[in-house]
Parts: C-alpha cells; sequence; structure tokens
C-alpha cells in the first residue's frame, strides 16, 4: 500500500510535510526524507489511526524541514528502507512579494472536488499541464476536498455502523489521496507544492453540523455525533488540524479560517469566538492587503427557510456580524478566496473606508453530481444584504467571470509601486467539455 | 501578446552555439556533422503551413517578429517523434497513436524547404524520455494531441473563423508532445511561459535565456533532478520567415 507526500504549511525558511502511510507499518521500518540538503531520518513517534474492524490505518507526521532558503523550490523523496516509495516538491515562501517582470506569487484555489466523478485523474491532468509561469507556489483547497455523503442515494436509506462510517470514509480519502495515473491524478496535486486546507459541509455531510436531508444518519443526535468524530478525525490527520492558519508574503497576508468544523447547529457560530476574535485581530492589525479564506461567499444574503433542506451560509449566522463589521473596519484592501456553490464568480465592492473587498469563488474541480450542477447569479446588489446596525450597505459590482464547469483558478500577486497587482486566471478541467484558460480578472489599479 | 515572462539574463546561453551550415549541407549532414543524434529537436519550414505556424509564434517574441522554428520533436538517431501537422498520412491512425508518428530526419533535411534546424539538451538521460514517448503515445488522458492537431489545422487551412490558437491556449501539437514527455521527467521547459501554449518558440526561448533557471533548479531540485542546463547547437539559414512556394515551384518547371 503507499506512502504519501503533501506538503502543508511553508514559510520562507521552513517547510512543514505531511508524509503519510495508508496501510503501512512506518514504526517496522527504515524511513528517510531526502531532500537537497541532506537525508533526514524519519525516527520517532508517528500518529497512527486504525479502524476498529483492524482493516485500514494511517500512520502520519508532520515533518518540519528548517534552514530552507527563501523562494526556492525543492525536491523531496520518501525512501523506505532504502527505496525511493514518494516524493513531492515544495516551494518555500519569498520573503517580499515579487516586482514586475518577475514571476509573481501564485496561489491555486479550488474547491469541491468528488473523486468519483473523476475517475480519469483530470483535476491532476490539468495541473499537470499548468505551464511553469502560471503554477502555484502554494494551495489553497477551501472546502469539500471529499465528499463523505457521497453518493447520496446510499446514505439516504440505510444508517451505518461505526465501523462502517470508518470504513467508507476512509476509503474515500484513500482513493482521493492516491488517486494517481501518467500525469494525472489528485495526488500529482497535492504533491507538487505547499496544501492549505479549510473544511466545507462534504467533508462531514451536506450541512453538516444540522441534519442533512439525505443523509439518515444525521437525522437522530446520536448518528450525528458518531459521523462527526470519524469524519472529524480523519480531516486533522489528513487534511489540517489547525481551523486558522497564516502565512505573509510582505505586504500581503494570509489567514485561512475554517467556518465548517466548529460550526454550530442553532445558527449562532460558524467558529468559535476565539477563532473568531483571531480573524478580528489580523483585519484590525493589517500591515497591507490581506487574503481571507473561508469555507463560504461573504457576499451574500441569509438562505431562509431553504437552509433546512439545502445548506446554511455564513450569512445565516449571529457571527456574519461581527464579520461584516471588522471586514467594514479594514484599512487596507481584503481579497475573500472560497467556494462551496458550484460556480465561479468574482464580485467587489467599495468599503466604507475606501478599501476594496474582492470575492473569488472557485467551484467545483469535479461536480459530485449533475443535480448539483451550480446556477451561476451575479453577487447580491448590496454588502451587506440586510440590515445591520451601526454598518452602511455597499453597493457590490460582479465582474464579467462566470463558470459552471469545472475548474479551479490561479492568483498572481506581484508588488507595483506601493500596490499589489493582482490578476485572477481561470483553468478549465481539460477534458471536460470547458475551454477557457486565461485572465480573467484583474484588480483594478492594485491592492492597496 | 502571449503573457511570456522575459529572462533576467542580458546574455544568451553559451552552451548553446551557433552552428553554420556548410555550402550544400543538408540538416541530416548538419546533424551528422555535430554528432548529435539525441535531443530535443527544432525545425523551421518555409513551406506555406510552417510559415504560417512561424508567424503565429510571434505573439510570444518581444519584438513581434516571426519565429525561427514552426516544429519541435525528439530525436532518437535518424528518426524523430513529434506530432506533424504534414504527413497525417491514414487518418484512423492518428487517434491510435495520439497523434504521435515516427517521422525520418532525411525527410525534413532539404535546406531550401526546412532552412532552420536546432538540436537542444533539457534531460540527463534520453532513454527515459523514449519511455514517456510511448505513454503518451498509448495515453491519450495525459495529452489530447488530436484536439491540438485539429485546431492547428484549422488554423493554417484558414478554415472558418479560426484565429490564432496560441492566443487561446492551445499549443502546437509537436511542442506539446515535447513537453508533456519532458514533464513526465519532472523537466520544465518552459519557465516563462505562463498560459497554456507549448509552441517551438518557447522552447527555444528557455535554452537560449533560462540557463541560470536551469542552473538553480538543478541544484535545488536534487536528490533525483533528471533536467540538465541546457545545451545544443542551431543553424538558421532563413532569419525572415517567408513562404517559399515549393509545389508552384515545381509544376511551373514542368510546364
Amino acid at each position: 500500500m503507499p506512502y504519501v507526500l503533501a506538503p502543508a504549511a511553508v514559510s520562507s525558511r521552513e517547510a512543514l510535510v505531511w508524509i503519510g502511510g495508508i496501510n503501512e507499518n512506518p514504526a517496522g521500518a527504515r524511513l528517510e526524507l531526502a531532500h537537497p540538503g541532506g537525508t533526514e531520518p524519519l525516527g520517532g513517534a508517528w500518529d497512527r489511526w486504525a479502524s476498529r474492524n483492524g482493516q485500514y490505518s494511517l500512520d502520519h507526521r508532520r515533518f518540519p524541514l528548517r534552514g530552507l532558503a527563501p523562494g526556492n523550490a525543492y525536491a523531496l523523496e520518501l525512501r523506505v528502507n532504502g527505496q525511493a516509495r514518494a516524493s513531492a516538491t515544495v516551494m518555500t515562501l519569498p520573503e517580499r512579494l515579487p516586482t514586475a517582470g518577475q514571476r509573481p506569487f501564485t496561489v491555486l484555489l479550488g474547491s469541491c472536488f468528488c473523486v468519483a466523478k473523476d475517475g480519469a485523474g483530470r483535476v491532476g491532468n490539468t495541473f499537470f499541464h499548468l505551464p511553469a509561469g502560471a503554477r502555484p507556489d502554494v494551495k489553497i483547497l477551501c472546502g469539500d476536498q471529499v465528499y463523505l455523503d457521497s453518493p447520496w442515494t446510499h446514505y439516504l436509506f440505510a444508517t451505518h455502523s461505526p465501523e462502517e462510517l470508518e470504513a467508507e470514509f476512509f476509503e474515500n480519502y484513500f482513493r482521493t489521496w492516491t488517486q494517481r495515473g501518467p500525469a494525472s491524478g489528485f495526488q500529482l496535486l497535492l504533491e507538487s507544492g505547499a496544501n492549505y486546507f479549510a473544511s466545507d459541509d462534504h467533508e462531514f455531510w451536506n450541512n453538516a453540523p444540522n441534519k442533512g436531508a439525505y443523509v439518515a444518519d444525521t437525522w437522530l443526535p446520536g448518528g450525528s455525533r458518531r459521523w462527526l468524530e470519524v469524519a472529524g478525525g480523519l480531516f486533522r490527520r489528513f487534511q489540517t488540524d489547525a481551523t486558522i492558519a497564516r502565512f505573509e508574503v510582505s505586504p500581503l497576508s494570509f489567514c485561512i479560517a475554517d467556518t465548517r468544523v466548529n460550526r454550530s447547529t442553532d445558527r449562532t457560530q460558524f467558529m468559535t469566538p476565539a477563532e473568531l476574535g483571531q480573524v478580528e485581530q489580523w483585519l484590525a492589525s493589517l500591515p497591507g492587503p490581506g487574503v481571507l479564506v473561508l469555507g463560504q461567499p461573504v457576499l451574500t444574503g441569509k438562505t431562509g427557510i431553504r437552509g433546512h433542506l439545502g445548506d446554511w451560509g455564513l450569512a445565516d449566522f449571529d457571527q456574519y456580524t461581527p464579520l461584516v463589521r471588522a471586514l467594514h473596519a479594514a484599512r487596507h484592501s481584503i481579497v475573500v478566496l472560497t467556494g462551496d456553490v458550484h460556480f465561479g464568480r468574482v464580485a467587489s465592492c467599495r468599503l466604507p473606508l475606501g478599501c476594496d473587498l474582492i470575492e473569488v469563488v472557485s467551484s467545483p474541480m469535479a461536480l459530485v453530481d449533475s443535480k448539483a450542477k451550480g446556477k451561476w447569479g451575479p453577487a447580491p446588489a448590496l454588502f451587506p444584504v440586510f440590515d445591520i446596525p451601526g454598518v452602511r450597505k455597499v453597493p457590490v459590482r460582479t465582474e464579467d467571470f462566470s463558470s459552471t464547469q469545472d475548474h479551479f483558478l490561479t492568483l498572481e500577486f506581484s508588488a507595483v509601486g506601493g500596490r499589489v497587482r493582482m490578476v485572477v486566471k481561470a483553468w478549465s478541467i481539460l477534458g471536460q467539455g470547458g475551454s477557457f484558460a486565461g485572465v480573467v480578472y484583474e484588480a483594478p489599479g492594485g491592492l492597496s | 501578446m502571449i503573457s511570456v515572462r522575459q529572462s533576467p539574463e542580458a546574455k544568451g546561453n553559451r552552451q548553446l552555439q551557433h552552428e553554420p551550415p556548410q555550402p550544400g549541407e543538408t540538416n541530416s549532414q548538419w546533424l551528422a556533422r555535430l554528432k548529435q543524434r539525441e535531443g530535443v529537436l527544432l525545425i523551421g519550414g518555409s513551406a506555406l503551413a510552417h510559415f504560417r505556424i512561424r508567424v503565429a509564434q510571434s505573439h510570444l517574441r518581444k519584438d513581434l517578429l516571426p519565429s525561427f522554428w514552426s516544429l519541435a520533436g525528439i530525436l532518437d538517431g535518424d528518426r524523430f517523434s513529434t506530432a506533424p501537422l504534414d504527413g497525417l498520412g491514414d487518418a484512423s491512425l492518428v487517434p491510435l497513436n495520439n497523434g504521435v508518428q515516427t517521422c525520418r530526419v532525411a525527410d525534413y533535411s532539404e535546406p531550401e524547404r526546412y532552412p532552420n534546424i536546432a538540436v537542444l539538451h533539457f534531460a540527463k538521460d534520453p532513454a527515459a524520455l523514449r519511455e514517456n514517448i510511448k505513454r503518451v503515445q498509448s495515453d491519450r488522458s495525459i495529452i489530447d494531441l488530436p484536439a491540438l492537431i485539429l485546431e492547428w489545422l484549422g488554423f493554417v487551412w484558414g478554415a472558418g473563423q479560426r484565429g490564432n490558437p496560441l492566443l487561446q491556449g492551445h499549443g502546437l501539437p509537436g511542442a506539446a508532445l515535447v513537453e508533456a514527455v519532458h514533464g513526465l521527467s519532472r523537466i520544465e521547459l518552459t519557465p516563462g511561459l505562463s498560459s497554456a501554449s507549448s509552441c517551438p518558440e518557447a522552447i527555444w526561448q528557455s535554452a537560449k535565456w533560462w540557463r541560470s533557471y536551469y542552473q538553480e533548479t538543478a541544484g535545488a531540485t536534487a536528490p533525483t533532478h533528471a533536467g540538465a542546463v541546457p545545451s545544443g547547437y542551431y543553424a538558421i539559414r532563413q532569419e525572415a520567415a517567408a513562404a517559399v512556394e515549393h509545389e508552384r515551384k515545381k509544376r511551373r518547371v514542368k510546364s
């Protein structure tokens, strides 16, 4: 069975590398991580997850590589008893944003990947064919990297024991994390550059933690608790155990904030108060433009009664109000990166203090079901849509880019004078009927 | 214009040497004299289709002049693998081979018809590339070359409303093959390109202007990096692209 390398967080001098052995026994073998600077022995403790039925296991660790040089590419190779078993590349962050004429700092944004709907590994193949000048330094996968509640027909008519949930969810992660073919497969994307993950509902079930209309296990509290426990454990192990992650490429700051893991069923909070406090603090103390990653759009209205059947959005939660307040008080441009909605869209507004808020939506990479195909629509005309005391509504402009095809985006950032140039490129997944590849948006005048 | 990042280097790669052909020397003889049997082969043709391809690539050049090159392939002795637009032969074989053909260098040897030639080396181990060619040939999911062939045939024939495929992000099939084959060995052929526009000109610019990139990445991306700092030879007999009407000339001679 396989080993997988997937770079996780990265800074200008360090890289954290996720190393996973699936149904392997790394404790009983000699493992080394080879990189250009030498070879690191991987002795010591592994975090071991094993299914109750004894059929599946994951041994993983997040290994720090230190003493790296800024803005450099490093090839990594995992050797088990001297044999190469997995490889990856990681780019360290540059210390400052590149200037005009240099390769821009590039971020890939994608969401909503259902491995069962990408049998040919097209997402990985599209990534393989990205031209070198457009290849990302880091990737942000902002939700629904797995569809644990798919196919929905399977989960509508039966409930499952914890053993069954473990087996089915693990197999889903296994298929996704090890999907590999010649120049194709999701693993190719995972192993090339740092991955920042945020979860959304399908890391659990549609509309989690509220009842899922077509997930029978979630209709009773005991069932949803079991599901959350198993799915949450695998999310923390395969994807990330951080609900807030940050990094900087001066003067640009990034904050990846999970809005699903700590969501409440009573629609008061989509993150813990402490996490919201961190986001507010981050927004208030930005030294330059900020990029905020959320699991769902902020330029949205309340879902209303449809939320009981579909999925509640951020605006349905009490915490939306303080989030909007914090955004409105921003003293620098804010780019919100998000997914979830099964379409691609760019919309922007000028906040009361004169800074721009630009929301970039990228979804899906591999659509889970043709019945779930997104209906593209412009962003609401005002932000916020509804009255929030003390917050002035500002007009929203929806840009030309619209897509309901499978795709991902890249965002290129470079420093131009005292501002940051941001260019958004869309890449339709090859062989899926889409045919666009190129610039879909450039922030007019740059970010300040 | 196609988005191409300019190399920071002021001087061209000295390991890429201009090697003028001797009087009357064919391309095959030029390769034989230089003992070149492997590498990336670039050819610049003067037939109408090649002329149109050379002009199409001007969008990658900052001077907007036509490229020297119209075809890219991978040299293996007296043959090379490519996905050509000319000599397609039996249409039924195109999907079977994913558009990949093994061509004889001798068929591209005549200097008047194919005045420009270069052979470039990006890989430490060309044998691995041969395996990769077989993989691309047998697995259309790696890259759909017939789709690119169709786009480019439409362009060179002026069929319908088709514009320059490079501007739509459709690479030239032979160059896309060369890039995919190197990509499978994790060798980057076009570090300056930020659109999906593989073409001989982009490969040429990499070899000529991106030496330091390859030097840095070859060091930093060890332990198993398969790439090398580009080297090679080139000969340019026709700098300014011109379409030479070979067929009409022949007809005139006959009549």
